[in-house]
């Protein structure tokens, strides 16, 4: 099942393929509506463009210690972006995931969690 | 922060006015009053940086108190709360870094503390949920993930 994208269609199309934990897909679908269509926009276009670099909305720091670790081979460590406040997404990121039988290499962002709780 | 110090009289608050700031912003002009009382005047971000480095210091010993003792309860780990939530290899590479950080903020530096304490804080109120828990401290499969479909 694939997750809609929120606000509809974006100026650029995505480089990274954006994959979302299946436990956070109900947050996912909610974000629109817990941090608006401007944020949730800004922070799509983020991850799909260049998830590796600051976002020029809002603001991203790394987790430490074990959370913070790549859990793959060649994946980033986890970066925790703050889209607003009242949301806080944790994911990692690679240029080069090789899917299965596929040998083509691509880059992927994938979101381990969804807050979207307030502090 | 700097080490020259220069000794002044009350009086030269008048009579060498200019004198005492050029030595206050440079390090430290000391004033003694007629009585001998003395009093110190620094550039106020030397005094700024002591006073958060005084705080930082208690800070983190009642955290690393806490943490030797193997202390569960948020209280005890004092103004650092948070590192309740880790499990002690985490705490341990926490105070780690809030140690170098210690070190720099002495030096003057005061960004690498900052950052270490506000990833860290973020990382354990991350880690106080449960299911965010288990997926951040584990290895998820490629089948738990949904694709996210490109825009239409």
């Amino acid at each position: 099942m694939a997750a809609r994208s929120p606000g509809g269609r974006p100026d650029q199309a995505p480089i990274y393929r954006v994959v979302v934990h299946r436990q956070y897909l109900q947050e996912r679908n909610r974000l629109v509506e817990r941090v608006g269509l401007e944020n949730a926009q800004q922070f799509y276009a983020h991850v799909s463009r260049s998830p590796g670099s600051p976002p020029s909305v809002g603001s991203s720091s790394y987790l430490r210690g074990k959370a913070g670790r790549p859990k793959w081979i060649g994946y980033s460590r986890t970066i925790h972006y703050e889209i607003s406040g009242a949301g806080r997404i944790d994911y990692q990121w690679t240029n080069e995931e090789s899917s299965g039988a596929d040998s083509d290499l691509h880059p992927v962002v994938r979101i381990l969690t969804i807050d979207l709780n307030s502090h | 922060m700097s080490a020259t110090e220069r000794l002044f009289l009350s009086s030269d608050l008048a009579s060498k006015r200019r004198e005492v700031l050029a030595s206050a912003r440079t390090g430290t002009a000391v004033v003694r009053d007629i009585d001998g009382f003395t009093l110190a005047l620094v550039p106020k971000r030397d005094l700024d940086l002591l006073i958060e480095s005084r705080s930082m210091l208690l800070a983190f010993l009642t955290a690393d108190g806490a943490a030797s003792s193997h202390a569960s309860t948020a209280s005890a780990f004092g103004a650092f709360a948070w590192m309740a939530s880790l499990d002690e290899e985490d705490r341990e590479e926490c105070l780690t870094d809030l140690r170098e950080g210690l070190m720099l903020l002495a030096a003057g530096d005061d960004a690498p503390l900052h950052e270490a304490i506000r990833e860290w804080s973020a990382t354990s109120r991350q880690l106080a949920d449960p299911t965010r828990r288990d997926i951040l401290l584990g290895t998820p499969c490629a089948d738990e993930f949904v694709s996210v479909e490109p825009p239409v």
